[in-house]
């Protein structure tokens, strides 16, 4: 996996360059290796010089490039939209619904527009337009795929909690049952206990988050960037905690039986 | 002749209220001993499927052997841990995947 991904990083590094060495308009920090511990946002720079070597003779490359770059964006998209339309996960009705539609009604059509002008582009400038559009329009890859792995991982952290509260009044009634049956339910009690404070924690942790993670924008990087990593930690520790939630769950049962 | 058939037809009478009110008591009890089952177990509401109170001779009482392992089952059955089980798992893929999403950003926007 790493040998992949350092074979991907490789390969994207030579394309970058190329891209940047033919047409530049494709910003060139925006291929640059991101930071690994993903603190920082990737930075693209705004503005940059035109590339003096997209010349008539090297345009037919330039242009295969920023093609293949629309290609591959397309393809994460549809990835993207597969990943929201998925019914396995348990992404809220209305948070799918904005998936999908910022997906497969603006994105995705927009990229394929952009394809349909690289093609007819016959000039550096113009194929200039397409990729710069392509990078900071769209941004397939800094916002809509985070944006969208986020929202699941989110709103699946909030359906487990729906589950456990759902359960708690059950496991009470369940304890006081077994404490009327002369059963122990000390350790029962305490666990049924830190259940009920991890799934309010994680609660707290994931309150908003989607709304927050989907109103971010293709426009609004590299200033969202922060908004993503602290989406990540917080589902991060909502996460922890639910884990540890069904590990008391597991430990009121033991101790129930 | 008389007397002794007015006898028999009495001891008859006698008897068939007294099965009347047995019939009448058991199905009382039934239903009062099912309401405090099925409130903690899910069960039918048919008298077989009340084994553990029939030892119990109280409509509605609590048998003792009637434990609290109908409610962990009800409550924490493990139907519903393992899907919650399984639900962590997916979100375990869903969060890395995110986390690669931000430590690995592919391609270069």
């Amino acid at each position: 996996m790493k040998h992949n991904f350092a074979r991907r990083m490789a390969l994207g590094a030579m394309t970058a360059g190329a891209v940047a060495g033919l047409v530049v308009m494709v910003p060139g920090a925006a291929f640059a290796a991101p930071s690994a511990s993903g603190t920082a946002a990737p930075t693209t720079a705004t503005t940059q010089a035109s590339n003096p070597r997209c010349t008539a003779a090297l345009f037919g490359q330039a242009q295969q490039l920023v093609e293949a770059d629309l290609a591959a964006r397309v393809t994460q998209l549809n990835a993207l939209s597969a990943a929201a339309d998925n019914t396995a996960n348990h992404l809220s009705s209305g948070d799918r619904q904005t998936l999908q539609y910022d997906i497969t009604t603006v994105e995705l059509p927009g990229i394929q527009t952009l394809q349909t002008q690289a093609q007819s582009a016959s000039t550096c400038p113009g194929l200039r337009v397409v990729a710069h559009s392509m990078v900071y329009n769209y941004r397939v890859y800094l916002v809509m795929t985070p944006q969208t792995h986020l929202t699941i991982v989110v709103d699946d952290e909030t359906f487990i909690e729906g589950v456990f509260v759902n359960l708690e009044p059950k496991i009470a009634t369940a304890i006081q049952n077994a404490q009327a049956a002369g059963k122990d339910v000390t350790a029962a009690q305490g666990a049924f206990n830190d259940l009920k404070s991890q799934v309010s924690t994680a609660q707290g942790e994931t309150n908003g988050e989607a709304a927050q993670i989907l109103a971010q924008t293709p426009t609004g990087f590299p200033g969202n960037w922060q908004v993503f990593l602290t989406a990540r930690t917080n589902a991060t520790n909502a996460h922890t905690d639910l884990r540890v939630a069904y590990t008391d769950a597991q430990s009121i049962r033991t101790d129930l039986q | 002749m008389r007397p002794r058939k007015l006898a028999t037809a009495t001891l008859l009478t006698g008897f068939a209220v007294a099965l009347a009110a047995c019939g009448a008591g058991s199905s009382s009890h039934v239903v009062a001993r099912l309401t405090p089952t099925t409130a903690v177990a899910s069960t039918s509401t048919t008298a077989v499927t009340v084994p553990s109170t029939a030892g119990s001779s109280v409509p509605g009482s609590t048998p003792a052997s009637s434990t609290p392992t109908t409610a962990p089952s009800d409550a924490l059955n493990p139907q519903t841990l393992d899907q919650v089980a399984a639900d962590l798992g997916a979100l375990d893929n869903s969060l890395n995947t995110a986390n690669s999403d931000l430590n690995h950003p592919q391609g270069d926007s």
